[in-house]
């Protein structure tokens, strides 16, 4: 699990240098906290000795992300 | 009878998991459109490279993992298990979807088409890094992490270094995610598919460090 986190940490790490470098408007950042939230939820979720949530947080919650992730762009493109 | 056998190839490669790295490479056309145009061609051929690259690596990934699939509750009901899609069929669904994922590579440009074959390398890879190495997540990670660096190259003709911080946010979501979702398997795993793991490791400890022989 932990090493599972800091691989999502480093995920919310490279998506704040997308904002930076691709100089996006703020609102993605907003966008970006409701992706950090739902990582954050899916780990809270999924325990090992509780493995039958899995394909809940594994399907529903990584949609939500991706998508968040995509309308985050498409709303701070300038 | 046509769409009963698009919805068993769609059940085959888990069609609707495209949803988790597509947007990413959607997203990396909106970035690189900010430089550059995107005609609706260019779109259209990102988009089934992409769909085609996944099946073609989720047909193989289900090719050579069938004997382990057999054995494992979670993945006995699938099609090729079942009997609903035989070997051969399967072999040939990753053979035309490698070939539509080069050909819509070819019109993308020169560079995507000398990019087409490594790319189908690394995804096909992952079905034996699993085997023995717990870095495969990472190398899964990479294959589907390439998908933003490659639309951009699609619209741009050029690979940008800015573009690869989206590849690795993808990269490090796929992989830990996977690393999560491996867990559902780990007993399996650590008795009877993965050569270098130690047999019947608690899942507390397989999930710091899980091996993973799933998807």
């Amino acid at each position: 699990m932990l090493f599972s986190a800091g691989l999502h940490v480093l995920t919310l790490v490279f998506l704040l240098l997308v904002y930076f470098v691709f100089d996006l408007r703020a609102i993605y950042l907003l966008f970006l906290l409701l992706i950090a939230v739902l990582v954050f939820a899916e780990h809270k979720l999924v325990r090992p000795d509780c493995l039958d949530r899995m394909d809940i947080a594994f399907f529903h919650l990584n949609s939500a992300i991706s998508i968040l992730l995509f309308l985050g762009v498409l709303a701070g493109r300038v | 009878m046509w769409l009963t056998k698009i919805h068993m190839y769609g059940r085959l490669i888990k069609f609707s998991h495209t949803v988790f790295a597509l947007p990413f490479a959607l997203a990396a056309v909106l970035l690189a459109n900010i430089y550059y145009p995107v005609s609706f061609r260019t779109f259209a051929l990102i988009m089934i490279a992409m769909a085609s690259a996944r099946s073609a690596a989720m047909g193989f990934n289900r090719f050579a993992d069938y004997r382990y699939d057999r054995i494992n509750p979670r993945t006995a009901n699938r099609p090729h298990v079942s009997g609903q899609v035989d070997r051969l069929s399967v072999l040939l669904f990753v053979s035309f979807s490698a070939a539509v994922f080069i050909v819509s590579a070819a019109l993308l440009g020169r560079v995507c088409l000398i990019m087409s074959a490594p790319v189908l390398v690394i995804l096909f890879l992952y079905s034996f890094a699993k085997r023995f190495t717990t870095l495969s997540h990472l190398v899964l990670g990479f294959g589907i992490g390439l998908a933003p660096a490659g639309a951009w190259v699609a619209v741009s003709g050029a690979l940008d270094w800015k573009i690869l911080l989206l590849s690795f946010a993808l990269m490090t979501y796929i992989a830990g995610f996977d690393i999560l979702y491996s867990c559902q398997t780990s007993n399996l795993t650590a008795n009877r598919t993965c050569f270098h793991f130690p047999p019947a490791v608690e899942p507390q400890k397989l999930c710091f460090f899980p091996p993973d022989c799933m998807c």
